[in-house]
């Protein structure tokens, strides 16, 4: 329209209204057939534009807003504005929800309170949760939060888009009751769940509930009289305003269970204050209609006290056994044991004299068995805290694990005797950890088949209490744990494949772990990584034990960065250079290695500072030295060698003092005497080496000695006394040596009869019947030896001494 | 929008206040904001009622400063502060979407500032055509002022007053876009 046009129409106005004020605005216009618009409120009109200007949510604060820019939008009205924003800063890349909450808190205390609020919700750090990034509140006394931003739908759209399967759902809520009961027992209540404030996110494909919109700063105080809940989801006391606690929130969690319930079945109800009388009529599962009823009861006390109570009872009917409300029901028993043994429903149908037979045999197997269950639990779990307690640790400290065995045998005895039927997964998980306990006594007993067996009846539990419904930041650590233990036992066996396989496994497990949980510990992925760079390095794949070693070194390293003074993280890093310098001694960089393993046992000296109570560490220092030693003798530095021998020798003095039983030490020592021995040797220095050599074979038969069917205590002894022999033949007391020699020869006859696949005892054995000059004999070991790769210097000297022409 | 800009706004011609009738507008608007704050903690949702803002304005405005001793004038100075505020915050989001293309044009708070920029262009040309219609509207519309307080600071019948704003509606409405 023109301005003439407009104008000439406004005359035309003018006149008529002069004419008859009487007639009404509406009327008129239509009357007259003008295309119009509606000008009559401005609170109508412009009803948003008029909120949005005069409510406080301009990032006003300037901590806010230099960190953060607004994207949009995202709610409004009622307790809060809601964006989503970027932060901006600089510093890294996030999205995140800011959040301002409506009311102002002018007075000190009352911003006191609201501060301390949200520190009671930034404590409740758990993957079910929204995490608190930052908040506080601005000069004009108005609170604002930054809350990690989910990326996942409501929980009733999210089953829809996805056709979640009842089971399915049911899996949701039982992971929505941990996160209640971990919030509750917190003492923090939600008090406005509804499918809006929970979102479902997909970690790698799983779906995982998260809860949003806590009541935040409606907890106490002045604002506590608005906290109605949501229509249709509140409890009948939050709605009367009387007292609330976690059953209003398990209130709410029913009537949200039945709406998502309400949505898989593609029954699903707008209004929602008719969610929980469309439930009724509706085609799902009695037992959780049942479930239902009693979280929705009008009396808080005839609702599940808590929110485990509620997950143990969805645990049962996950596996098809009786509810805790109609367990001692005869029909609900009888019923619930056909379904789990198909096979009886069989029998039933084709004799029915028998099915009444098997009928009542099972439900008084049923009772019985719950009975056992009861007792059998409270017995269990003592033995399992016991020996999950930190015992092992505690024992491995001071050098004693040897203690644990007879503790591991019972607890293996107990294991055994569980009825796994009657196991939820809880003792499912609970039966892992024993089983992970018992292996590694086994495996530290060198008692390699029996510590196999403990692991793989723990990976069968672990499974079970996986697909039971375990908490994967239970599961991962875990899992990564026994697959760790197992390679160790693996590896020891030669079992490169297997090795390999659980290796990764470990490692995947602890990758899910960090996608689920970034700040978890780090040591059970090192762990792995470290096992898997020896495993590289013994099976000479050069490549890929590189990049294995670099990797297991930074994570040590990276992690020693993020917490400098702690001791297990400088223990740890001291077996990360260890492990660089065998691999560099191993691919021929021994100067790198010289300088590498000197790293290493300055980071377990630093351990040693910040822990002096672990003997472990002391032993790991003491055998770093040991090696230290070694690698001085092959590049030619015999001072520094000695200097380093003595030092162990020094050191493992200490400790037997400390741990005078502990067999792994007294090995470990008497390698200490024979390198000490060796070195005055070299340096021709004969009554000294003669000297350490002896201690050296005073220990290896101790140890013989205590037991005799241990063989690589057998070959132990063997080698040193080779060691005095020689020395004695160096001496000229050939008696004295000759005399060592049958011995040795005796000794290690046996034990390369009982296993002949073993390379060392084969060379300790040429080297006997070389020194005897029994050369036929010697002549087959030597073919043996041979193939194994193990002919060294000592072999080369004595061929050379007798004129063998073998090579 | 801060009180600067409201200086600003308010500086103009067509308002023709005093420097401390300028003040006191901004004292307005402030206070209208604080309001706005309670009020919409207190109506959970349905957003913030301008009657309702402008006259606990007043109220609270008589247990202090007293320089806005007649109560029409209050009323009259309001509805201009809110059609200036108004304007400016919707000038600002008209702003944003040039800026800014997330979909903002989808949402109420947009349109309703399109909607506004055009009434206060035809509110410009109806000055031209005749200034008390536009005053009169300005008050009824933006302040919700009574007919017969309109009257008294227009010093005009009340009759006149609500043939006025009868005109004005329907020249507005049919010039609205």
């Amino acid at each position: 329209m023109s301005q003439d046009d407009l104008e000439k129409l406004w005359q035309q106005i003018d006149a008529d209204l002069d004419q008859d004020d009487d007639i009404e605005v509406e009327d008129y216009l239509q009357k007259k057939g003008f295309e119009h618009k509606d000008v009559s409120s401005l609170n109508v009109q412009v009803n948003h534009l008029i909120s949005s200007t005069f409510s406080e949510t301009e990032l006003s604060d300037e901590q806010l807003h230099n960190k953060y820019k607004i994207i949009e939008q995202i709610d409004s009205g009622g307790q809060s504005d809601v964006y989503l924003a970027e932060r901006s800063d600089g510093v890294y890349q996030q999205t995140v929800i800011i959040k301002f909450i409506s009311g102002r808190f002018e007075h000190a205390s009352l911003k006191q309170q609201f501060l301390q609020e949200m520190q009671l919700l930034a404590d409740l750090r758990h993957p079910g949760v929204v995490s608190i990034i930052d908040g506080n509140i601005t000069e004009a006394g108005q609170p604002w939060l930054v809350l990690d931003y989910i990326d996942g739908l409501h929980i009733d759209h999210y089953v829809t888009r996805h056709q979640l399967s009842i089971e399915d759902v049911v899996k949701l809520i039982t992971d929505l009751c941990d996160t209640l009961q971990f919030v509750h027992n917190r003492k923090v209540f939600h008090k406005d769940l509804k499918p809006g404030n929970v979102l479902v996110k997909n970690i790698n494909g799983v779906p995982y509930p998260v809860l949003i919109d806590f009541g935040i700063a409606m907890q106490q105080g002045e604002q506590s009289e608005l906290t109605f809940g949501t229509h249709g989801y509140s409890a009948p006391e939050q709605i009367k305003g009387e007292l609330t606690d976690q059953r209003t929130d398990l209130y709410a969690l029913g009537v949200l269970f039945a709406h998502v319930l309400l949505s898989s079945t593609g029954q699903a109800t707008e209004d929602t204050a008719n969610i929980l009388s469309a439930i009724q009529k509706a085609k799902i599962p009695g037992d959780l209609l049942k479930v239902i009823n009693k979280l929705t009861a009008e009396q808080a006390e005839q609702r599940y006290p808590n929110a485990d109570a509620l997950r143990s009872d969805l645990n049962q009917w996950q596996m098809g056994f009786p509810l805790s409300f109609d367990n001692h029901k005869l029909s609900t028993v009888v019923g619930k044991t056909v379904k789990r043994h198909p096979w009886i429903t069989l029998g039933l149908l084709m004799v029915l004299f028998s099915s009444v037979f098997f009928t009542i045999k099972y439900t008084r197997d049923v009772q019985h068995l719950q009975e056992l269950t009861a007792a059998e639990k409270n017995a269990t779990d003592e033995l399992m805290n016991f020996m999950l307690d930190d015992l092992y640790e505690s024992l491995e400290r001071i050098g004693r694990i040897d203690v644990l065995q007879r503790v591991a045998e019972k607890s293996v005895d107990h294991l055994g005797k569980q009825d796994q039927l009657t196991m939820d997964e809880a003792s499912h998980r609970q039966a892992a950890k024993a089983y992970v306990n018992t292996g590694r006594v086994f495996d530290y007993l060198e008692q390699s088949e029996q510590a196999q067996n403990m692991f793989q009846a723990a990976d069968k539990h672990l499974d079970k209490a996986y697909l039971m419904g375990a908490n994967p930041l239970d599961y991962y650590p875990l899992k990564a744990n026994l697959k760790v233990y197992q390679s160790q036992v693996l590896s020891s066996e030669g079992q490169e494949q297997e090795t390999e396989k659980v290796l990764s496994e470990a490692i995947e497990a602890m990758n899910q772990l960090l996608l689920l949980e970034p700040d978890s510990d780090q040591m059970t992925l090192w762990e792995a990584s470290l096992e898997l760079s020896y495993q590289m390095m013994e099976y000479a794949k050069q490549e890929q034990a590189e990049q294995q070693v670099a990797k297991t070194v930074s994570i040590s390293t990276e992690q020693l960065a993020a917490h400098p003074d702690d001791a297990d993280w400088l223990y740890a890093n001291s077996h990360s250079f260890q492990m660089k310098a065998w691999y560099e001694f191993d691919f021929g960089e021994l100067e790198q290695g010289v300088k590498d393993i000197n790293k290493a046992v300055a980071f377990a000296q630093a351990s040693i500072v910040q822990d002096r109570e672990d003997l472990k560490k002391q032993n790991n220092e003491r055998i770093l030295l040991n090696q230290l030693a070694f690698f001085y003798l092959e590049s030619k530095q015999i001072e520094q060698a000695k200097a380093a021998a003595l030092r162990a020798v020094e050191l493992g003095d200490g400790l037997k003092l400390k741990a005078p039983f502990n067999q792994e030490y007294e090995r470990e020592q008497a390698y200490s005497f024979s390198t000490v021995g060796e070195i005055y040797q070299q340096q021709g220095d004969l009554d000294s080496a003669l000297n350490y050599y002896q201690q050296g074979l005073a220990i290896s038969k101790h140890n013989y000695e205590k037991d005799p069917k241990n063989y690589s205590a057998a070959n132990d002894l063997a080698v040193d006394a080779l060691l005095v022999a020689g020395l004695e033949q160096q001496l000229g007391n050939v008696e004295a040596a000759n005399q060592l020699f049958v011995e040795v020869e005796s000794i290690i006859e046996q034990v390369h009869e009982a296993e002949p696949n073993n390379k060392y005892y084969a060379h300790t054995l040429l080297v006997a019947k070389l020194h005897q000059k029994k050369f036929t004999e010697a002549r087959a070991l030597f073919e043996i030896t041979k193939a194994n790769d193990m002919v060294d210097g000592v072999i080369e000297d004595l061929l050379k001494e007798n004129n063998l022409d073998w090579q | 929008m801060d009180s600067a800009n409201l200086t600003q706004l308010l500086n103009n011609k067509q308002s023709a206040l005093s420097h401390e009738q300028q003040h006191d507008i901004e004292a307005v608007y402030l206070r209208l904001k604080e309001i706005a704050r309670t009020q919409r903690f207190k109506i959970r949702g349905t957003g913030i009622n301008t009657t309702a803002l402008v006259n606990e304005a007043w109220l609270k405005s008589q247990n202090q400063e007293k320089t806005f001793n007649d109560r029409n004038h209050f009323f009259a100075y309001s509805a201009l502060a809110m059609r200036h505020i108004l304007l400016n915050e919707a000038k600002k989001n008209q702003l944003i979407t040039y800026v800014d293309d997330s979909g903002f044009a989808e949402q109420p708070v947009f349109k309703e500032s399109s909607y506004l920029l055009d009434l206060e262009k035809q509110l410009v040309k109806l000055k031209a055509f005749d200034e008390s219609l536009e005053r009169v509207f300005t008050y009824k519309f933006f302040g919700d002022m009574e007919f017969v307080d309109i009257a008294d600071v227009m010093q005009v019948s009340e009759r006149t007053v609500f043939r006025n704003w009868k005109k004005a509606r329907a020249m507005l409405a049919v010039a609205l876009k």
